[in-house]
């Protein structure tokens, strides 16, 4: 399976700290100022990709879970493997941010 | 849980069992917070979207996870996998193929022409939705399976006296039916309705309950969700049982489902009572459909009414539901004539309260829907929405029938082509068939989302129920196959006439016809009939639709006589287990005397009951000198309640002759009253009532001290009915309503009054709150919902009418464009032309309206009953509503017509 556009913004969503599901969704929704809404079953089975993939991985009861969250959810965090991904994904995606600006510096100034 | 939370719940089970158990409570909890963050005023379009969406997603999801479910398990495992979506049954192969084909190909024409496809998806989806969404409100109520053990054993045991039929027993009548039965009646049981008090700090949950004899479980034959029902155990010495049953609903909203709850203790008007049990899901309630929140044994009937003398002590006070089961073999003429003979017994033994017209009467629980009583309005309403609402879906149909006859014209050529070239037109009317089956489908799965809005958005609704009560809605497995049912019926009621039409074997004169459909237009075409039906139909709604408006106008115009000024409602016990009668009295008159010094009241009264109650009647027993009492009777039976002297000017009823109460009326005087004008009008006709004596139903005497002016007492359109008021001062109550005129906002001021109760007293009971406005407008809910839903249909009608017609109109432009061009370029002028076009569309629409007109005449006699205020034949409706459709019409027509006169009559000429 290709990379997805959402796997990258729950990774980015992850990267800010720890968090369950409805939180991911939330803070998904504001990075990209609502232009992308996860419904559940895309937001949970993409969860579950990233978990395979090693990317993500549950917490345990306690490790570092923070105090404050809903006791009946799972808690995810970013895995080494996944910061890494992320980090690659953005590098790729400065490549072609690159590359765009400079094709449009040259479409604008004839 | 909110019909969309359970359509949401079930939709899960779709995915695979590890990722549900594994996922199942965090996706909900996401359907939760996305829900929450809607909002509950979001109108069921919006919401229907929503649903939607969310079902979209989780099917795209599937493929997905069935494929991860079948690979190898992540821990160790292994074992070959079958490929997961490529097994198919061998030999229906072809079938399987074609149907694929067809389906594509349908799917690809949709897109092509994606106005036609939005408009005819928009309409199948509001016609298939409103349907589905009446038929679960409707078989909610008329198609509940009983939950209770043999149900057609079961029978229910009420009263009939008077106007009024099928009232609940009083209790010593139960206990009475209960002695006198046991020959014919295996089991017997009772319940009747309290309300409890949940002090959350700083606000009072208001809790309906039911109370129930502890033999009413084992007579229906139910047992609980959890822990145990309420048992003959529970009923045995008044006062002595703290116990208490959880509605279903209740525990799932306070306790979130929590299994623990069961030896907890809930407190209800200040008394604790230890959680035994949680109610089924199913159990109806004693008046079915109506939930409770909580069930306690009927001997604490005392402690949750919190009244001064027994509750359960009182011929007089009938309000409980009597439920029976028969022994085998007791056939139901039996068990009447056992009834018949108690009812001879009581009338010897009580003359007081069965008078000749009082008797028993039977009635099987399977015959009920929700109270025999109201279910002579349920029916024929329900009946009513439904019609009203299929005709809303025919409308729908036949516009997009129109639409696809139409568009089979324009297919003509390339059908008689492949007719000609050998298709089989068993093909052709397959392929087309199902090129309408996936157009039905498609909006039959929009029909089911705008439902499930359409329901969460009732739910959300504040309607004005008594206490805190509120529906329970939701679509069953039966709504769903209706809505299938609909979606299958529209799918071939409105593709198959096209269908068959446009492949007519009949191919030569298609084939040879060159030109784009010249020729003189046919006048009575399918397609002309269909737009005809359409304008008649919607033109009956919107009469309707008038109608119910103009009724619900003239019942918001009636003046109830009293409450005109801002005013808020405070009802409030004073507890009789911490104040007798006299520290009572002082109370209530501190209270009133801290209330008038508030700056945010302009006056205060209290009174025991306020007119227009819907859910009690106070009623007093009395006769006047030298008038006899109706036929049959001891007594006249008088609406009456009892009031301290500031109650007059709080609720602004002027008093026109005699004296207001003051304190000569303490306990010990002579007893006083102040009647209403109806009151002197009827017993003393042209003589002056003040000063005159009346007898109460125990032969004491009172006199008339005041004549107040006449306010309605039960409903706004009743003829004027006597009443009597009694000074709180001799006459008390526990039970009572602060009537408060505010200065500014009545709101500010019930807030102001409700402190200052707590102050004086902080376990003092509100039972409610309420501004006079919502106090009124409870009379005018039925009127409103009637005005409300009829006028929704019927834009909706006009709407899909008005598309009909420019359709119509549009369709036969685009046709005769060459026609058109000869005109012009032979000199007709573009005005003559445009007028011709419209003309022939409004002749449609005229003759679209006189049926109509017709129809609605002969249905607005049937609607009759339920108006108030407004002829059947109400002129101003039936001279507006035509207008307005026929101006409607004229607009839809003239739009595409004007495109008629910007023909370029070369380019038209040219064109073929």
């Amino acid at each position: 399976m290709a990379f997805k556009k959402h796997w990258y913004h729950i990774l980015l969503a992850l990267a800010e700290g720890p968090a369950h599901g409805a939180e991911i969704r939330r803070r998904v929704h504001s990075h990209t100022g609502g232009s992308l809404e996860l419904y559940p079953a895309m937001l949970y089975g993409s969860l579950e990709d990233l978990l395979e993939r090693g990317w993500v991985r549950e917490l345990e009861e306690g490790s570092g879970r923070p105090a404050q969250g809903s006791d009946r959810s799972r808690y995810l965090a970013l895995t080494p493997a996944g910061r890494e991904i992320l980090a690659a994904e953005t590098e790729a995606f400065q490549e072609v941010v690159r590359i765009a600006r400079s094709l449009l510096a040259r479409e604008v100034s004839p | 849980m909110s019909p969309g939370r359970r359509f949401y719940a079930r939709l899960l089970r779709l995915l695979p069992a590890e990722f549900r158990e594994r996922r199942g409570p965090d996706m909900l909890a996401t359907f939760d917070d996305m829900r929450g963050e809607l909002g509950p005023g979001a109108g069921p379009l919006r919401l229907g979207a929503f649903y939607l969406r969310l079902t979209v997603d989780l099917l795209r999801r599937i493929g997905p996870e069935r494929a991860r479910a079948a690979r190898p398990a992540r821990v160790g495992g292994g074992g070959i996998g079958v490929a997961p979506g490529r097994l198919r049954g061998e030999g229906s192969g072809l079938l399987l193929d074609t149907l694929g084909r067809d389906v594509r190909y349908a799917f690809r024409r949709m897109a092509r022409s994606p106005g036609f496809t939005t408009i005819a998806l928009l309409s199948l989806a509001v016609g298939i939705g409103a349907n589905t969404a009446v038929f679960a409100l409707v078989e909610d109520f008329l198609f509940r399976d009983l939950p209770y053990r043999a149900p057609e054993e079961l029978v229910e045991v009420y009263l009939e006296q008077d106007a009024f039929p099928f009232s609940p027993l009083s209790y010593p009548d139960y206990l009475d039916v209960r002695e006198g039965t046991g020959e014919v009646f295996s089991e017997i049981g009772m319940g009747g309705y309290g309300f409890g008090q949940v002090d959350k700090g700083d606000q009072v949950m208001n809790l309906l309950g039911e109370m129930v004899s502890g033999s009413y479980f084992p007579t229906l034959g139910m047992g609980a969700a959890l822990g145990r029902t309420l048992l003959p155990e529970d009923d045995l010495s008044p006062g002595a049982h703290h116990v208490v049953m959880l509605g279903h609903g209740f525990w799932e909203r306070e306790y979130a489902a929590d299994p623990g709850v069961i030896g907890r203790t809930l407190v209800l008007n200040g008394h604790g009572y230890a959680i035994v049990g949680v109610a089924a899901e199913d159990y109806p309630g004693t008046v079915q459909g109506v939930p409770v929140d909580f069930i306690v044994p009927i001997a604490m009937a005392k402690q949750i009414m919190q009244m001064t003398g027994d509750p359960l002590a009182s011929r007089g006070s009938q309000s409980y539901f009597v439920k029976a089961r028969l022994r085998p073999g007791v056939a139901l003429e039996q068990a009447r004539f056992a009834l018949a003979g108690i009812a001879a017994d009581l009338k010897e033994r009580y003359p007081d309260h069965w008078d000749d017209h009082r008797s028993f009467i039977l009635v099987p629980t399977r015959d009920v829907i929700m109270n025999p009583a109201l279910d002579r309005v349920i029916l024929p309403a329900a009946v009513l929405a439904l019609v009203l609402v299929g005709v809303v879906l025919l409308i729908a149909c036949s516009n997009l029938a129109s639409f696809l006859l139409a568009r089979g014209m324009d297919r003509r050529k390339e059908i008689a082509m492949r007719l000609a070239l050998g298709a089989r037109r068993a093909a052709l009317v397959r392929q087309l068939i199902t090129e309408t089956a996936v157009l039905a489908l498609v909006g039959g799965v929009l029909g089911m989302g705008v439902s499930l809005g359409l329901l969460d958005y009732l739910m959300a609704l504040d309607l004005p129920l008594p206490g805190d009560m509120r529906l329970e809605l939701g679509m069953t497995g039966r709504a769903y196959l209706f809505g299938l049912a609909v979606t299958g019926a529209t799918g071939l009621l409105f593709g198959l006439a096209p269908a068959l039409q446009s492949t007519n074997p009949d191919v030569a004169p298609t084939l040879k016809d060159e030109s784009t459909g010249g020729g003189r237009p046919r006048r009575f075409t399918l397609r002309n009939t269909l737009v005809a039906g359409q304008v008649a139909a919607s033109l009956v709604l919107l009469v309707f639709a008038g109608l119910f408006l103009r009724s619900f106008q003239a019942r918001g115009a009636v003046d109830p006589g009293f409450g005109r000024e801002p005013t808020g409602l405070l009802s409030f016990v004073v507890s009789s287990e911490r104040y007798d009668q006299e520290a009572g009295r002082v109370f209530v008159r501190e209270y009133l005397d801290r209330l008038a010094r508030l700056p945010e009241v302009a006056a205060a009264g209290m009174t025991g009951n306020l007119h227009l109650t819907t859910t009690t009647t106070n009623t007093m027993d009395l006769n006047v000198d030298g008038v006899e009492p109706p036929q049959g009777r001891r007594a006249w039976e008088v609406d009456q309640t009892e009031v301290e002297p500031g109650f007059f000017g709080a609720a602004g009823i002027p008093l026109l002759r005699g004296r207001n109460f003051d304190d000569r009326d303490e306990v010990d005087a002579p007893r006083v009253a102040i009647v209403n004008e109806v009151f002197a009008e009827r017993f003393w006709p042209g003589e002056e009532a003040v000063g005159k004596t009346l007898r109460t139903g125990g032969g004491e005497e009172v006199e008339v001290v005041g004549v107040a002016r006449a306010t309605k007492v039960r409903t706004l359109g009743e003829v004027p009915r006597p009443f009597i008021y009694t000074p709180f001062s001799q006459d008390y109550s526990a039970f009572l309503t602060a009537v408060i005129r505010a200065r500014g906002e009545p709101e500010v001021a019930l807030r102001a009054a409700f402190r200052t109760l707590r102050e004086m007293d902080p376990e003092a009971v509100v039972v409610e709150t309420r501004t006079m406005d919502q106090h009124l407008g409870i009379m005018l809910m039925p009127a409103r919902l009637g005005a409300l839903l009829s006028a929704t249909f019927a834009l909706v009608a006009l709407a899909l009418a008005t598309i009909g017609l420019y359709g119509v109109v549009s369709y036969a432009v685009a046709r005769r464009t060459r026609e058109m061009g000869i005109r012009m370029s032979l000199g007709a002028a573009p005005g003559a032309v445009v007028r011709q076009v419209v003309r022939e569309g409004m002749t449609l629409a005229c003759a679209g309206a006189a049926v109509g007109l017709l129809l609605a005449l002969a249905g607005a006699q049937v609607l009759r009953s339920l108006l108030f205020g407004v002829g059947a034949v109400d002129p101003l409706t039936f001279a507006t509503v035509p207008a307005l459709l026929l101006a409607v019409a004229l607009a839809a027509a003239w739009v595409p017509a004007r495109r008629a006169s910007r023909i370029d009559p070369v380019r038209a000429l040219k064109a073929e």
